[in-house]
Order: C-alpha cells, then sequence, then structure tokens
C-alpha cells in the first residue's frame, strides 16, 4: 500500500472509532449505545490490522464482538428498562462536568505525548507473523500466565453461573438425602393376616 | 507503518479514554452503560499498548493486551451478573440509588 492510501485507512478508522465511542455515551437507548460499541471494536480491530497485529484484531471481533456484546446485548434485553426519563435528568445536570473532567484529562495527556511526534519508527520487519512471535511468547516463558488466565476464566464462569441462577421454588425432585436415609422398618410392615 | 507516527495512535487512545470518562460521569443513572464506558476505557489502554509493541518491536506489549482482554471478558460477565441481581432486587439499575453504605 502506498503511504497517503495508509494514512487515509488510518484516518477513517479513527473517525469511525471516535464517532462510536462518543454515540455510546450520548444515546439514549441502551440496545444502540451496545450496536455503536460493536462497531468501536470493529474499528479499533481494523487499526491493528492496519499496524501488523492481526492475531489481537480478530481476537478482538472474535471474542468481543462476538461473544462479550452478545452478553451485554442479552442483558440489555432481558432487563426490560424501557424508556430511560431518568437518564435525560442526570444528563442534563452532569454533562458539564463531565465533559470538563474528560477535557482536562485529555489535554494532559496531549501535553505529554505532543513531544514525541516526531518519532516515526520503523515498520516492524520480521521473517516470522505476528501470530508466530506471539505463540512462541505465550507457550514459552508465559505458559503460567496462560494457564493463571484460564484459571480467571473458570472463575468468572462459576461465579457468573452461581450469581444468576435461581433454584425452582415449585419444582418437583428427588430428596436424594431422605432417599438415602431410610430404612427397612419405615416402609414395610409385616401383618400377620389370620384366617 | 513509517507513515503514521506512534503520537497519532496515542493521541487517538487519550481523546477515548477522556470520552469514555465523560461517559462514566454522565450516565450515572444507568450502571450498563458505565460498564460499557469502562470497557471502552480498556479498549484505549488496549490501543496504547498495540501502538507501543509495534513501534519498540517488543512483543509483550501485545501479551499485556491478551491478558486484559482476558480479564476484561471476565470482569465483564461478572459485572453484567452482578446487574442482572441488583435489578431483581430494586427494579432498576440507577447507580444513585444505591446508597446502602451511606448509613
Amino acid at each position: 500500500m502506498t503511504a497517503t492510501l495508509i494514512q487515509l485507512v488510518f484516518f477513517a478508522f479513527s473517525a469511525v472509532l471516535l464517532i462510536s465511542s462518543m454515540m455510546v455515551t450520548l444515546t439514549n437507548r441502551s440496545v444502540h449505545a451496545v450496536l455503536w460499541l460493536i462497531l468501536a471494536f470493529v474499528a479499533t480491530a481494523g487499526l491493528w490490522i492496519l499496524i501488523e497485529a492481526e492475531f489481537l484484531g480478530l481476537i478482538l471481533i472474535i471474542v468481543y464482538v462476538g461473544a462479550v456484546m452478545t452478553l451485554f446485548l442479552f442483558v440489555v434485553m432481558m432487563l426490560n428498562l424501557g424508556e430511560e426519563n431518568s437518564l435525560k435528568r442526570s444528563y442534563k445536570s452532569w454533562v458539564s462536568f463531565g465533559a470538563m473532567f474528560a477535557v482536562m484529562i485529555v489535554l494532559f495527556f496531549l501535553l505529554l505525548v505532543a513531544p514525541n511526534e516526531t518519532s516515526v519508527a520503523v515498520p516492524a520487519i520480521s521473517s516470522e507473523g505476528n501470530l508466530v512471535q506471539l505463540g512462541m511468547a505465550l507457550f514459552g516463558n508465559d505458559a503460567l500466565s496462560v494457564e493463571l488466565a484460564a484459571v480467571i476464566l473458570l472463575v468468572a464462569i462459576v461465579g457468573a453461573i452461581y450469581l444468576t441462577h435461581r433454584e425452582h421454588r415449585h419444582y418437583k425432585k428427588q430428596q436424594i438425602s431422605e432417599q438415602i436415609k431410610v430404612t427397612k422398618k419405615d416402609r414395610l410392615r409385616l401383618v400377620r393376616v389370620t384366617k | 507503518m513509517t507513515v503514521i507516527p506512534l503520537a497519532y495512535y496515542l493521541m487517538l487512545s487519550a481523546l477515548i479514554f477522556g470520552i469514555s470518562i465523560a461517559g462514566i460521569v454522565m450516565n450515572r443513572h444507568h450502571l450498563i452503560k458505565a460498564l460499557m464506558s469502562i470497557e471502552l476505557m480498556l479498549l484505549a489502554v488496549n490501543i496504547n499498548f498495540v501502538a507501543f509493541s509495534q513501534y519498540f518491536h517488543d512483543i509483550a506489549g501485545q501479551i499485556f493486551v491478551f491478558f486484559i482482554l482476558t480479564v476484561a471478558a471476565a470482569e465483564s460477565a461478572i459485572g453484567l451478573a452482578i446487574i442482572v441481581l441488583v435489578f431483581r432486587r430494586r427494579g432498576s439499575i440507577d447507580i444513585v440509588t444505591l446508597n446502602e453504605l451511606r448509613g
């Protein structure tokens, strides 16, 4: 790709990312917010693929857009929040504070970043691809960290299921402890039958 | 990739971070949108990590992103479960009314 084309793609994805992340915070409907967030993730994946981090870009689409955002969408639809009148109320009173805070932080970061603007790095040319490098690192030195990440995911699964699981109250089922405790003389009575 | 300076990525990520901070402050009556803003913040941090990793030729940044994605997925799963519990108990997910600890 030529230089201008790469720049064009970068600015296009950045514009999509900025607009969609602003819409996440500004839109009134939750489902629309989730959809804008999905667009933000897709734009970020594009940016990462542009900067030659293909694996993470694809992981972002698969894990975030495919799994986490679906979870968000399910919860938003399940809760049935209706029209958010209260949101507009809070929105008016806090918009100035939030905007001020955000502008302050952004200015701080931009001042930090600005001196480095001239440093243009060389492209990452490696004989092996991004995926090979990541795989060698993840399953070489960081194998223990991968195991720990697996444990974290397991804890998340167990925690989420435990928190949201509801026992049915009028649900007929076996009382196994009672069944085991039963002896012969509880259930069986011998009666002498006379003629 | 010589045509895009590192600073552009950093500025983009700073802007997204600021937007999501404003989102947390403004959406005080909506717990799910606060959680979504936190996801955006993590995304901004990840953009920084990936940009630095590619520009300094160190794969460690991308490994950090990998683990941040893992932890963020776990966090949003548990967070959404807690939100469902809060909604079941109180009938709303307004952060402002969750003030029992105030005594």
